[in-house]
């Protein structure tokens, strides 16, 4: 917690600010997130990890404009997402923000390259075609441009879905377990080119996973019990995080 | 298996009431047909058994022209005493009652009824069918006693005057009594009735003093009815028709109910049609539910269900829907009936004097076609269903694309026969096989088409979407609707195949109607036609030719002297009249006219062909030469031709003209016509105007000799034409009606296509959303979608009907080929329409995914 304020130089590209997050009603209500406040540093590739029910996922979701909070603010850069109408949400989805997922992440009437200009297209926007090479470059799709999803192999599928995140220069990508579907050799090509557009284009990334090898690329992990923040880890090595998750339970939450 | 396929049909519900929508309608046309029809015709049988109650035996002549239903000559009043000697008659009376007393209402116009006669009748008391209501019966010449229905009708009281017109132009009578039936109606059957004393009825409904329509004979107590008919039949010969009451009744009955036919075909064609479309409907429900459950099924078959029960299961479902589906038509289908026997009874004037008839065995044999439809249009997807391999289910989704290459394959092949057909037909190598290879081309060409549609649509439908939307959701709705070739076919089947009707009617009818047009304006040289209410439109007759009196009713008609006075006008070069009906020849019936012919011959642009067209006497005609081939006569011969009045009696055929439009068959002079055909007025009058005249002018003047008619107008050569073509209108907007309702249909079948699509999508709208599209983006794309698919279906259909139309008008021989590009276009515009509509739901269905759901992993 003490390590925040040296980042603040460089600006947040996304903070959640006292966010408290319940799922039902009455004795069956779960709280998912529990008064939590997070900053994600601008150019940083931060990963959000804990057990099942932690809340990670709900925390990226409310980051990302996906879901409202019940209390508390979500920012994207100046911008506060809550309060937001769903024409305001889905605007600010499509131009600073980008996703990756774990699957189903593309359409498949579409073409590798028009899935990866699909966001700029439904905003009418043209991408800059030197980005979009330098991009296409670092995914290594230049040859498979022409191919549907159907023609692509797993891996692929994921870097096109990367790519897209990318092209439109986004404040933050989210991406949520991006290497839970695919084998380790595929998993590792993706999480170096996450980490790569960190180094290279200071790209904020932010990354729910339960896997610590994939943890151990972020420069920070933030570590979630029971909805609150409990721990958190700078340029981890794999191990390190392993054990962390494994001491987790005995963090107090409250 | 039963249970679940239960518990899986609950969880369907709305989709499979979607399916069921179409049978049910489809059940509830073929229900309300039986219902009605047998309502209404038993009806009709209880009303005219009543009214020949009295009637033991029945005489009247046989017709001279044609079957039952036309004109009989009279009974001459010898006839009586020729039977008197009959020892087993107890009573004889003549009758008179004949259809055509046409009443004139307070409004100036002709009072109407649909269907039922309008009878003239001469007045026999009070008889045990007849009771008096008001005032007395008709004792002088110039009273009438009028039938309660008439009354009301028109609104005349006893004190009152009455306009008649009957074979004599208009004329006025006191009404002095008003009576209705011994079951308490005042009409039989929606029949009007004007009762006049005997020798006016006879003069005016029969055309002459001492003759009958009919004679009713009262059989001795101890002779049987059948006894007596033989023996009078014996005794009378050929010339006479001799039926017992019972028979009479049946006849009677028969003729009343020939109106009821055509809402019986009305119904049967929209059940028909709704039925086709229902097979559409349902066969795309069940494949979809098939493909969507392959991983369900897929666990079955691992789980070791046989085949058997697979295709069974979908079977049950199908059966269930279609049982449901049934009862609710058949209820539906009795509830219209009662609608519209209360519709018919409102508009006839006729109370039925009976319940409503539900003809059970009818009713279970619509339920059955309703059941069976359904099962057929699912066998299909259920066994595709039993071919889902067990391994399925471990993967993760189905490819649910399969080669386009077989199904291509096999609607390529009737799809070239259909056009080889087609083209067989128009370029005439087929030679007297032209309607044939038409007819077989068209139906080949269509199943060629439904198999081609898919492949079709992967060709045709980016060019239909380019058209539609270059934003990036109208291109992703675009994608979406090619995504399964298959599906979007059976999806727009109903759109194509109900379009493709409109297409070929529409271009047929159009060129049908030009071509009418113009023959009138070529044949006709007259600038102002006298006519009655319905015999311009009539003119040409069926097939072409001038209008006749086939139909046995009484046709409007005008005083001679009207055409004489005509001539007279001041901006009139002549005027001329034409006399119409129809005769009986060795080879059937035909048209048969008569009038001047020195002036016909001009007006109507005759060209004679051999001989003279100039009558001297009363026994000789001149014959058109399509008449004169079919008869093989030559001119010169004698022929032999019945009239209605006259019977048969032999001709000199002094002359033969070329058959035009306006006129074929013999043509016999005015002095003939006036004694031997049904009317001896004419029904047509031609006027032609000098040089200089104003046509409005002269028209105004010709009105006003008429203006006493309310059945006869005047009309130039414009109105001629239009009315002439409007024949073709009735029967033309009763099929759009109908394809309306089907294309109704049709966007059942589009919203079922597209809700499934959006649950099947609901990872990748959620998704879509996720990078951030907007709801309104996403109603876009589902709209895209919809639209796309209608209009393809659209164009496909009347791209193809158009075509088909216009091998029909170049094979018919039609002048013209005539576009009707506004129906076209307002169909098209229903199918966009029928797109839009459909959207409606599914796309506020997925503006509302929830994006959180749909991408949540499993």
């Amino acid at each position: 917690m003490t390590t925040v304020t040296q980042e603040t130089i460089t600006g947040l590209a996304a903070r959640a600010v006292g966010v408290t997050k319940a799922y039902g009603a009455g004795a069956a209500a779960v709280t998912a997130l529990d008064d939590l406040s997070v900053d994600v540093q601008r150019g940083r590739f931060t990963a959000i990890m804990g057990p099942s029910g932690s809340g990670k996922s709900t925390l990226m979701h409310c980051l990302a404009g996906l879901d409202t909070v019940d209390s508390g603010e979500v920012w994207i850069g100046e911008t506060r997402l809550t309060g937001l109408n769903d024409k305001g949400l889905a605007d600010l989805r499509r131009n600073r923000v980008g996703f990756v997922f774990q699957q189903f992440n593309l359409l498949p009437t579409l073409t590798a390259e028009e899935n990866i200009t699909l966001p700029l297209a439904i905003a009418n926007r043209k991408p800059d075609p030197a980005w979009f090479d330098t991009v296409v470059d670092a995914v290594g799709l230049s040859d498979r441009l022409t191919h549907r999803p159907s023609e692509l192999s797993g891996g692929q599928q994921q870097r096109v879905a990367c790519a897209r995140a990318l092209l439109p220069k986004p404040d933050v990508i989210f991406a949520d377990e991006p290497t839970g579907n695919l084998d380790s050799r595929s998993g590792n090509e993706i999480l170096g080119f996450l980490s790569r557009s960190v180094e290279q284009f200071h790209q904020t990334i932010v990354m729910v996973t339960h896997d610590a090898n994939a943890a151990a690329y972020a420069d920070r992990v933030i570590f979630l019990l029971d909805g609150r923040m409990v721990h958190e880890l700078h340029d981890p090595d794999a191990e390190a995080v392993l054990d962390t998750m494994k001491a987790l339970d005995t963090f107090d939450s409250r | 298996m039963l249970k679940a396929t239960l518990k899986g049909l609950l969880a369907r519900k709305l989709r499979l009431m979607l399916a069921g929508l179409a049978v049910v309608l489809g059940v509830t046309a073929v229900s309300a047909a039986m219902v009605t029809t047998a309502t209404i015709g038993s009806g009709f049988d209880s009303i005219f058994e009543t009214t020949t109650s009295d009637v033991d035996v029945s005489v009247s002549s046989a017709p001279n022209v044609g079957g039952e239903t036309t004109f009989t000559p009279p009974v001459p009043a010898s006839v009586v005493e020729e039977l008197a000697g009959v020892a087993g008659i107890d009573a004889i009376t003549g009758e008179v009652s004949a259809d055509g007393a046409r009443p004139v209402g307070a409004d100036g116009k002709v009072i109407s009824v649909q269907g039922p006669p309008r009878l003239g009748v001469a007045w026999q008391g009070e008889t045990g069918l007849v009771e008096l209501r008001e005032g007395r019966g008709p004792t002088a010449d110039d009273e009438v006693a009028i039938n309660a229905g008439l009354a009301e009708l028109g609104g005349y009281r006893v004190g009152g005057t009455i306009d008649v017109l009957t074979l004599e132009p208009r004329t006025t009578f006191r009404v002095v009594g008003v009576y209705g039936y011994s079951n308490g109606t005042g009409t039989m059957g929606g029949s009007t009735e004007v009762a006049f004393t005997e020798p006016v009825a006879q003069r005016l409904m029969l055309g002459e003093t001492g003759v009958y329509s009919s004679l009713t004979l009262t059989a001795r107590d101890t002779v049987p009815n059948e006894t007596l008919r033989d023996e009078i039949a014996a005794l009378l010969g050929d010339g006479y028709q001799v039926r017992t009451g019972d028979e009479l009744a049946a006849q009677t009955a028969a003729d009343g109910r020939a109106f009821l036919d055509i809402v019986r075909i009305v119904l049967l064609a929209f059940s028909g049609l709704s039925l086709l479309v229902g097979i559409f409907l349902i066969l795309n429900t069940f494949s979809i539910l098939v493909a969507q459950r392959t991983g369900e099924l897929a666990l079955v078959a691992a789980l070791g269900a046989r085949r058997r029960q697979i295709v069974g299961s979908v079977l049950v479902e199908a059966a269930l829907v279609g049982v449901l589906a049934s009862a609710v038509g058949i209820g539906l289908g009795v509830a219209v009936s009662t609608g519209l026997k209360a519709v018919m009874e409102a508009q006839s004037g006729a109370q039925l004097p009976v319940g409503l008839i539900v003809p059970v065995p009818d009713l279970l044999a619509a339920f059955g076609v309703g059941v069976l439809v359904t099962l057929v249009a699912a066998l299909v997807p259920a066994l595709r269903a039993s071919r889902v391999p067990p391994v399925a289910a471990m993967r993760a989704s189905a490819a649910e694309q399969r080669s386009l290459t077989r199904i291509t394959v096999a609607g390529a092949v009737p799809a070239v026969l259909g056009v080889a057909g087609i083209l067989g037909a128009v370029l005439d190598v087929v030679g007297d096989l032209r309607w044939a290879a038409l007819g077989g081309g068209v139906v080949l060409g269509l199943v060629g088409l439904a198999l081609l549609t898919p492949a079709a649509s992967k060709v045709l439908l980016p060019v239909v979407g380019r058209l539609l939307g270059w934003s990036t959701p109208g291109r992703l709705g675009r994608l979406n609707a090619a995504r399964n070739p298959r599906r979007t076919a059976i999806t727009v089947a109903t759109l194509v195949v109900t379009l493709g009707l409109v297409g070929g009617v529409g271009v047929v009818a159009e060129s049908l109607r030009r071509d009418v047009s113009a023959l009138v304006s070529t044949d006709l040289a007259a600038d102002l036609v006298i006519s009655g209410d319905g015999v311009s439109a009539r003119a040409g007759g069926g097939s072409g030719g001038p209008p006749t009196a086939a139909d046995g009713r009484i046709m409007p008609t005008f005083e001679a002297s009207v055409v004489e006075e005509a001539a007279g006008l001041p901006g009139v070069a002549g005027a001329t009249a034409q006399y119409v009906d129809t005769v009986e020849l060795p080879g059937g019936q035909s048209p048969a006219n008569a009038g001047d012919l020195s002036t016909l011959e001009s007006v109507l642009g005759l060209k004679t062909v051999d001989g003279t067209l100039r009558l001297s006497g009363p026994d000789e005609i001149v014959v058109d030469t399509d008449t004169l081939g079919a008869q093989g006569w030559a001119v010169g011969d004698t022929a032999r031709v019945a009239t209605q009045r006259g019977g048969w009696q032999e001709y000199r055929i002094v002359g033969s003209y070329e058959p035009n439009f306006l006129l074929t068959g013999p043509v016999l002079t005015p002095e003939a016509a006036t004694e031997r055909f049904v009317s001896a007025l004419p029904a047509l009058g031609y006027v032609e105007l000098a040089p200089d005249a104003d046509v409005a002018t002269v028209k105004a003047a010709v009105s006003e000799l008429v203006a006493d008619n309310p059945e006869v107008t005047v009309a130039d050569q414009t109105q001629l034409a239009t009315d002439s073509a409007s024949r073709f209108d009735i029967a033309e907007i009763m099929l759009y009606v109908l394809l309306g309702l089907s294309v109704v249909i049709g966007i059942l079948g589009i919203i079922n296509t597209m809700a499934l699509s959006i649950l099947e999508r609901t990872r990748e709208l959620g998704l879509l959303r996720a990078i951030g599209m907007r709801r309104s983006h996403m109603v876009h794309m589902v709209v895209a979608e919809s639209l796309v698919m209608s209009v393809f279906g659209g164009l496909l259909g009347l791209a193809f009907g158009g075509l088909a139309g216009a091998a029909f008008v170049s094979v018919a021989g039609l002048a013209e080929l005539a576009v009707p590009w506004t129906s076209l276009a307002v169909f098209l515009g229903l199918a966009v329409a029928a797109g839009l509509i459909a959207a409606l739901a599914p796309s506020t269905r997925a503006a509302k995914v929830n994006v959180l759901a749909a991408i949540a992993y499993e």
